[in-house]
């Protein structure tokens, strides 16, 4: 488990991160969203030791990272922003280093080298330089790098950055999988990465925490109410329209853009899931229902709220 | 310890897969084989004097080409932000860094073994000399890495790590020369033929082993050690 408390970086007159706290349980993938410069890498290069904080502190399972420095290091991998390699060294001799470096047992070393050249798909790369590695094969020897000492905390910043969509997709499952077992953080200005693989998300704007929660409740536009857009095919937009007000919970029936030749398109808002009413209603008038949907809000629109405007008060505070 | 070992087979590798050891250490033998030689044939003579006191100068420039890429490479890349994350402690990385640039030194020190070793067949050479000689290199060496290594701490440029490095070793030798202690006086005479490397060297060279100047080598080579490790901890309070 990782607990931050009130964890706050200075460079001279710079404030990096101010006074931000949150958990992160065993098992759990947490994403650490915010556009560049918000100090994301900054909290994890606290996080992994490589600088001390200001003020406040980061505790890993009970131990306080500036008390224990060595032993908290110990139980984290770390992929650093950018992906830093020794790129004169193959592939294997690297992973061995790494094993070695990090304590693994001499008699488990070459099992573990080959269980992550295994995970990781660097089978075919084992001899090659890691200079001339592509990319994707890069940052799976990242990847590899970070978990070969077994650590409890996974700490990795941006993992796909620069890859192509097939291999973002691959890194993804990877990260999922790591996910299962292991207490993981990863950092991204790419929305819909936290969406595929995390837990739950962060985000973090000028230093501070802005929101945190899993994706539905970060993106439900508004607790209380319900939006249900619908295209039904009709005639006679106005009978629906009416139709509708009728149902139970509605508040609310509006046209909505768009709507394809033929048919009528609303939104409904209203206090409760009004869903099975109108497929009834439509049934019982044989209006066929061309699509309907739950309204959310997306990601993106969340995240710009929160952080293109940092006058605006925090959303959702858990 | 295990992993100072680690970190110390990781460097030699790392140094045996590029380029620049080769590159240097044929440079070391063939130039100064050859400005030895040159003048070999003309003297007549099987003295090795010569050979040894071209020794510091080309240390002058070979040193900066090794010392410079240790932490500046590091920097650059961010690999240093993966090694001082491991458990691995600043001052471990520091010593194996430094260890392993000591024994590149060696190595390079070995192949120059040949030429000594072929005078001495042809002539009267006294070996006792070749010994404390190359203990002097060495103990020349071995400072100016520790100097090098710490400015290589200080950029994450390369090519900067290495002129500064070689401007401060030459500053270092420089004041020893005759003809600038003569231009100075008192105190000031004295305190730069002290800190000067080529005063140090020129004693061993001589052939005794004196107490003070492996104490001036070994005080240099902890005093900039330590300001590595230094170099290394501000980043937490920069």
């Amino acid at each position: 488990m990782l607990e931050i408390k009130k964890l706050t970086k200075r460079f001279g007159d710079f404030t990096a991160i101010d006074n931000i706290s949150f958990t992160v349980n065993d098992g759990e993938v947490v994403g650490f969203l915010g556009p560049n410069g918000a100090g994301k890498s900054t909290t994890m290069k606290i996080v992994t030791g490589y600088l001390a904080p200001t003020s406040g502190t980061a505790i890993i399972d009970g131990k306080d990272i500036q008390d224990f420095s060595d032993e908290t290091r110990a139980k984290i991998g770390y992929l650093p922003e950018r992906n830093p390699l020794y790129d004169e060294l193959q592939v294997k001799e690297y992973l061995s280093f790494v094993a070695e470096l990090r304590g693994v047992e001499k008699k488990k070393r070459s099992q573990k080298i080959d269980e992550m050249i295994e995970i990781c798909g660097l089978q075919k790369m084992l001899y090659r330089s890691i200079g001339d590695l592509s990319k994707g094969f890069r940052q799976r020897v990242g990847l590899a790098q970070s978990l070969i000492h077994d650590p409890d905390i996974v700490v990795m910043d941006e993992p796909t950055s620069g890859l192509d969509p097939n291999q973002i997709i691959e890194i993804r499952e990877l990260i999922k999988e790591i996910g299962k077992t292991k207490t993981v953080i990863l950092s991204t200005h790419i929305l819909p990465e936290v969406q595929a693989t995390c837990n739950r998300m962060i985000i973090i704007n000028e230093g501070k925490i802005v929101a945190q929660g899993t994706t539905e409740e970060l993106t439900k536009a508004d607790k209380q109410k319900e939006n249900v857009i619908v295209s039904l095919k009709c005639e006679d937009k106005e009978t629906i329209a009416q139709e509708l007000r009728h149902l139970p919970y509605v508040e609310k029936v509006e046209e909505h853009e768009r709507a394809e030749q033929g048919t009528e398109r609303f939104r409904i808002v209203g206090s409760h899931d009004m869903r099975e009413d109108i497929f009834k209603l439509s049934h019982k008038h044989n209006w066929p229902i061309m699509e309907m949907f739950r309204e959310q809000v997306s990601l993106e629109k969340v995240f710009r709220n929160l952080t293109q405007d940092s006058s605006k008060e925090p959303t959702e505070k858990k | 310890m295990a992993r100072i070992i680690a970190l110390i087979k990781k460097e030699i590798l790392s140094i045996l897969n590029s380029p620049i050891i080769y590159i240097v250490t044929i440079g070391f033998v063939v130039v100064n084989s050859w400005l030895y030689f040159e003048n070999f044939f003309v003297a007549e003579q099987a003295t090795l004097r010569t050979y040894f006191a071209f020794f510091p100068w080309i240390l002058l420039f070979l040193i900066p080409a090794i010392s410079m890429r240790v932490w500046a490479e590091e920097k650059k890349s961010g690999t240093i932000e993966f090694l001082l994350t491991t458990a691995t402690k600043d001052w471990e990385a520091v010593i194996a860094k430094y260890l392993s640039t000591l024994i590149l030194i060696l190595f390079i020190l070995i192949c120059t073994l040949p030429v000594p070793l072929s005078v001495a067949a042809i002539g009267n050479v006294d070996g006792g000399q070749i010994v404390t000689n190359y203990i002097a290199a060495f103990l020349l060496a071995a400072s100016m890495v520790a100097i090098g290594q710490w400015l290589s701490s200080l950029s994450k440029n390369q090519i900067v790590s290495f002129i500064i490095t070689l401007l401060v070793l030459f500053a270092l030798m420089m004041i020893g020369l005759p003809y600038l202690l003569a231009s100075t006086k008192g105190i000031l005479t004295e305190g730069m033929r002290f800190l000067s490397t080529q005063t140090h060297f020129l004693n061993m060279s001589k052939g005794v082993i004196d107490i003070r100047d492996v104490t001036y080598f070994i005080s240099i080579i902890v005093l900039f050690l330590f300001l590595n490790v230094f170099s290394l901890q501000s980043r937490h309070w920069k």
